[in-house]
């Protein structure tokens, strides 16, 4: 039987947005689960799990679950993080200077500044909404626990890979520890919640801790609705990350 | 009570890194994070369970001293639960230690045994359970853990003679004649079949014990029950691999039952369909991910494309539909939005031949599909 507390919250996301949440599974996918919110050309919310996640999946269809619930909640409509195009584009531009990328040719040179760019502001937006999904999950689905501490292991895990020296010497500096920074974040917020200390422990060696302790204070901090508060947050991280002229939020209609 | 002292060691190079929220590489590469973080992880361990324990880590060792009024009791307890979350690496050496203070103990020696059958240390799981059923010739489920570590070690005949044993010794318990089933279902699957429908029976929220009675109704040809038992097990809990296996063979079998006695001539029903599908994505390309999609995400609780009676219904296009109609809507879409996208059913022939009317121009009017449900 699916776990209670996801079958529970599926059911508050029905309720709360008057369309079911239909749940398929996918071969790949960048992380443990892709989901698109409900709308005219598809009236159903589709939550994804990757295949090789599915052992996880009350977990993380909850989670999806409450990023929706969030989402469905602000009230202005739907939120979209839409990074402003020249920008961004001279964003890219400026990362793609950076020396550490010199080596490579120049159409990959660009292609790796936009990556990295369009990863860090994906960071950003996404950062706070899982957070608020992680704490809200920690505290209403007990039952879901074990499969949550399993998932941020995963996650925490898979962060750290960007700590490895290669990555550190191919992305800007700038970029890479905004990265660290928001990764940071997340690691504090879970050892705080979870009552560990392993996962703190990259972020304390390389000295973004009180960048990040700083990220989560503001994240404590703002108020609101879910969704008032994941944008409200993400606000307040790109002020103190020096990315907030890079984005600006529009509302689609419920 | 006086506080009982053990001491665990573990070598540290056999720990599973993956347990740690810090890459591997990053581990390895400063020694002092990783001794840190696996110090934290056992702390965090020993923390659950009360006393006090002093965790010190030395030239790849890691030893655990545990000082505890609740003692050995305690730690078999919390063992037992780490490897029903999967901590095999964890609760090994604490059960090794608590076999050295009570080496006949059968529940160290079943669930010690059964570890190390999982982690395919067979040689030891094997002599611990054959230990623990000389000592206890009656533990069933001895002897099933048994069974399952002489399969594992490919050898055939004990494993079959030990799950029989355990089979007779508790019949109606569904785990030891589910492995009993599938071990026999390796020569022959309608000896094994009555075994593994006992199972089904005995477990019915068992999502193996069902995909697996599913399975072996459908290789004794039976695939009109196996239909209804596969859906059974989708529905336990559609996200799991073992689900997706259920589908998998779900699809096999629709596929089997619509070509039927057609074998390679297009059905004209599908056909027709397909037109219907064409005729109206073309006519209003905008609905065509919605429908698709729709249908896509219905099918995955199991649409019914051998029962016309059966009549589903869509958000996104008005009226009532069979799941044949449904199905070849589907296909149409895919064709449309992902050319390449794997299909789980094979209409081609019907799609091209509808095609070919399509572009033929030879108009069939939506009723001629309706009429043919």
């Amino acid at each position: 039987m699916p776990n209670a507390d996801t079958e529970r919250l599926l059911a508050l996301v029905e309720e709360r947005t008057g369309y079911r949440v239909t749940v398929d599974t996918i071969d790949t996918c960048a992380g443990d689960a892709e989901m698109i919110s409900a709308a005219a050309d598809h009236p159903f919310h589709l939550v994804r799990i990757a295949q090789n996640r599915l052992a996880g999946a009350d977990y993380l269809v909850a989670l999806q679950c409450t990023m929706l619930l969030s989402m469905w909640s602000h009230p202005l409509g739907i939120p979209k993080f839409r990074p402003i195009a020249n920008k961004v584009a001279y964003f890219i531009k400026k990362a793609a200077d950076w020396r550490g990328l010199a080596r490579l040719s120049s159409t990959l040179r660009e292609q790796t500044a936009q990556q990295l760019v369009t990863g860090l502001l994906h960071q950003l937006q996404s950062t706070p909404a899982e957070l608020i999904g992680i704490e809200y999950c920690y505290r209403e689905c007990p039952t879901l626990r074990k499969l949550q501490g399993d998932a941020m292991n995963v996650n925490l895990r898979y962060n750290t890979q960007s700590l490895k020296a290669e990555v550190k010497a191919l992305a800007p500096p700038d970029i890479y520890e905004k990265n660290q920074i928001m990764c940071a974040a997340l690691a504090r917020f879970w050892c705080d919640l979870a009552g560990t200390e392993a996962a703190w422990l990259p972020y304390k060696s390389i000295g973004v801790d009180t960048q990040a302790t700083e990220l989560l204070k503001k994240f404590h901090e703002t108020t609101g609705s879910l969704g008032e508060r994941s944008t409200n947050i993400v606000d307040a991280w790109a002020d103190e990350l020096g990315l907030r002229s890079l984005y600006e939020w529009e509302y689609r209609s419920k | 009570m006086k506080p009982e002292s053990l001491t665990f060691t573990f070598q540290l190079e056999d720990f599973d890194l993956k347990k740690l929220p810090i890459d591997a590489a990053i581990l390895r590469s400063n020694r002092v994070m990783l001794e840190s973080a696996v110090s934290d992880y056992f702390a965090e361990q020993f923390r659950a369970l009360g006393g006090e324990a002093q965790i010190s880590i030395s030239q790849g060792v890691v030893t655990v001293r545990w000082l505890s009024e609740e003692g050995l009791p305690v730690l078999v307890e919390h063992s037992i639960a780490l490897l029903q979350q999967g901590d095999h690496g964890t609760a090994v050496p604490m059960l090794r230690t608590a076999l050295q203070h009570m080496p006949d103990n059968p529940v160290i020696l079943f669930n010690l045994g059964m570890a190390l059958s999982d982690l395919k240390q067979l040689a030891d799981a094997i002599t611990l359970l054959e230990r623990l059923v000389t000592l206890q010739p009656d533990h069933a489920q001895g002897w099933n853990a048994l069974g399952i570590a002489y399969v594992r070690n490919n050898d055939v005949q004990a494993a079959e003679q030990a799950l029989r044993k355990s089979v007779q010794l508790a019949p109606d318990d569904g785990y030891s004649l589910r492995n009993l089933g599938g071990l026999i279902a390796k020569r022959s699957v309608k000896d094994a079949l009555p075994f593994i429908k006992r199972a089904a029976e005995l477990l019915p929220t068992d999502q193996a014990a069902q995909q697996g009675y599913g399975q072996a109704l459908f290789e004794a040809g039976d695939t009109a029950a196996a239909d209804q038992v596969l859906k059974q097990a989708i529905e336990l809990n559609p996200l799991t691999p073992i689900a997706e296996l259920a589908r998998t063979l779900l699809t096999k079998i629709a596929h089997k039952n619509m070509r039927g006695a057609f074998g390679a001539t297009p059905r004209m029903d599908v056909v027709m369909y397909c037109l219907a599908a064409l005729k109206l994505f073309a006519e209003s390309p905008e609905k065509c991910q919605a429908i698709t999609f729709e249908i896509a995400m219905l099918g995955r609780q199991g649409l019914d494309i051998n029962k016309p009676d059966i009549k589903y219904t869509l958000k996104s296009l008005p009226g009532t539909f069979s799941g044949l109609q449904l199905v070849s809507y589907m296909y149409v879409g895919f064709k449309r939005l992902s050319p390449t996208a794997n299909i789980s059913i094979d209409l081609s022939r019907e799609y091209q031949q509808a095609q070919r009317l399509f572009e033929a121009d030879e108009t069939s009017t939506p009723g001629i599909a309706d009429s043919l449900i």
